[in-house]
């Protein structure tokens, strides 16, 4: 550098070059709005109640099925190209806190749009420390004195009367790979709730957890499902029978994140999205069909079985199609870097 | 004329995918009645005796942390619980 400033502490990282684009404090928001994703369902339910003593009708909307969290919708007015950095402040910390990660950041007219997906709903909301270029912060200071700095176009790059980003603590983090490990159901009961382990790693000490907000935008995410199929067919009550179900549950998670202790940053995952689809198909002989095939045998009994054994319901699979992503796997778990900094250095 | 499904109990691979190391092996698990003797089982439905013919088949995900063998995959289905044979009631 023929000209400038450049300030390194001790361990000589650069605190302060006049060459680099610092981001600057642009203010504290709440959210606008709050959603979630639909839950995607459906099915072919034919009318089986009592078909064959048997015909499983239970579970065919989104019994047993995990919760989802909830994403807040945060507008962040700063006109220009480069996206602020929205740190997290969360809704609680320690190992019972909820998770919470940047799920998207998209450009909307001359405001930013973020959303922030936690893993858990929860009364008290998550509040975003947005920071963002000096050129892209519109407010302005009396103050008169402090350090501004400019690089070679002349242009303002570092400037301590709008409270610079200050980072006390980062690394990278790798989020779980199954959301949930063991079995995900039995029979028509679904089990896909996140059960994996936090993943955990650790920061500089700090006083105070509650203080502390992070920048760490979701990137892994996992994709489960659990597939369950009964058929049965045959006699029962004087009656042919024959049914099929077929059921596909499926979760689509999120990593997201939260802050442990003073000194340990964890990651997990959240239900993001959540399906159930199923067909059921089911078929017998009147009664009064029986009754007939008993007092007069021959062609009308001979008929009705005909009928039904056609009705064997090789073909009651749910249809072939996109119901998610991709399923049983997982990506982009390893590399997901973080920083933490100090909500009180803004407040 | 008896036109029933026909099943063979058992499991199959349907889908396995490493990750960093990690093997996750989704299965497909079938089981079913035990067969009735062909004999007995025409005679049943001549005398419209009550019988069933169940199955069921479930698809979930396995992990390990090798290629599994066959003998590890039998040994994680009998962990969890895998019985090829529904017993009939």
């Amino acid at each position: 550098m023929a000209h400038g400033l450049l300030v390194k502490n001790d361990d000589g990282d650069v605190l302060i070059d006049s060459d680099f684009t610092h981001y600057h404090f642009l203010g504290k928001y709440t959210h606008s709005s709050v959603t979630q994703v639909p839950d995607m369902t459906g099915g072919y339910h034919a009318s089986t109640g009592g078909i064959g003593g048997n015909s499983p009708d239970q579970n065919k909307g989104m019994e047993n099925m995990p919760s989802k969290g909830e994403i807040y919708i945060y507008s962040v007015p700063v006109n220009g190209a480069n996206p602020p950095i929205c740190f997290i402040k969360p809704t609680s910390t320690g190992s019972s806190a909820p998770y919470a990660g940047i799920v998207l950041t998209k450009q909307s007219g001359s405001n930013w749009e973020i959303r922030v997906f936690q893993s858990t709903v929860t009364s008290a909301s998550p509040v975003l420390y947005c920071f963002a270029p000096l050129n892209q912060i519109s407010t302005s200071t009396s103050s008169t004195h402090g350090l501004k700095t400019f690089n070679s176009s002349g242009v303002a790059t570092f400037d301590s009367r709008f409270k610079p980003l200050r980072a006390v603590g980062g690394g990278e983090i790798t989020s779980p790979g199954l959301a949930h490990t063991g079995s995900s159901g039995s029979s028509w009961n679904v089990s896909l709730s996140v059960n994996a382990s936090p993943v955990s790693t650790s920061f500089s000490t700090q006083s105070s957890a509650s203080d502390l907000i992070y920048y760490c935008p979701s990137l892994a995410h996992a994709c489960q499902k659990y597939e369950y199929e009964q058929a049965d067919s045959g006699w029962y009550s004087w009656k042919r029978f024959s049914w099929h179900r077929s059921d596909i549950w499926w979760c689509f998670y999120r990593s997201c994140f939260r802050i442990a202790s003073t000194s340990s940053f964890e990651a997990n995952y959240g239900v993001f999205a959540r399906g159930h689809f199923y067909r059921h198909e089911a078929e017998e002989s009147t009664a009064f069909g029986s009754l007939l095939g008993f007092l007069f045998g021959g062609a009308i009994f001979g008929a009705l079985i005909l009928a039904i054994s056609a009705s064997t319901w090789n073909n009651a699979n749910v249809e072939g199609g996109d119901y998610l992503p991709y399923a049983n796997s997982y990506r982009n778990t390893s590399g997901n870097s973080f920083i933490i900094s100090k909500a009180s250095y803004y407040d | 004329m008896i036109n029933e499904t026909s099943v063979t109990a058992g499991w199959e691979v349907i889908n396995k995918e490493v990750i960093d190391g990690v093997y996750l092996v989704t299965i497909k698990m079938t089981s079913c009645e035990p067969d009735f003797e062909e004999t007995l089982h025409a005679q049943m439905h001549a005398d419209e005796v009550d019988h069933t013919h169940l199955k069921s088949i479930t698809e979930d995900v396995f992990i390990f942390d090798h290629d599994p063998t066959t003998a590890e995959i039998e040994a994680a289905l009998d962990e969890r619980g895998f019985n090829p044979v529904i017993e009939r009631k």
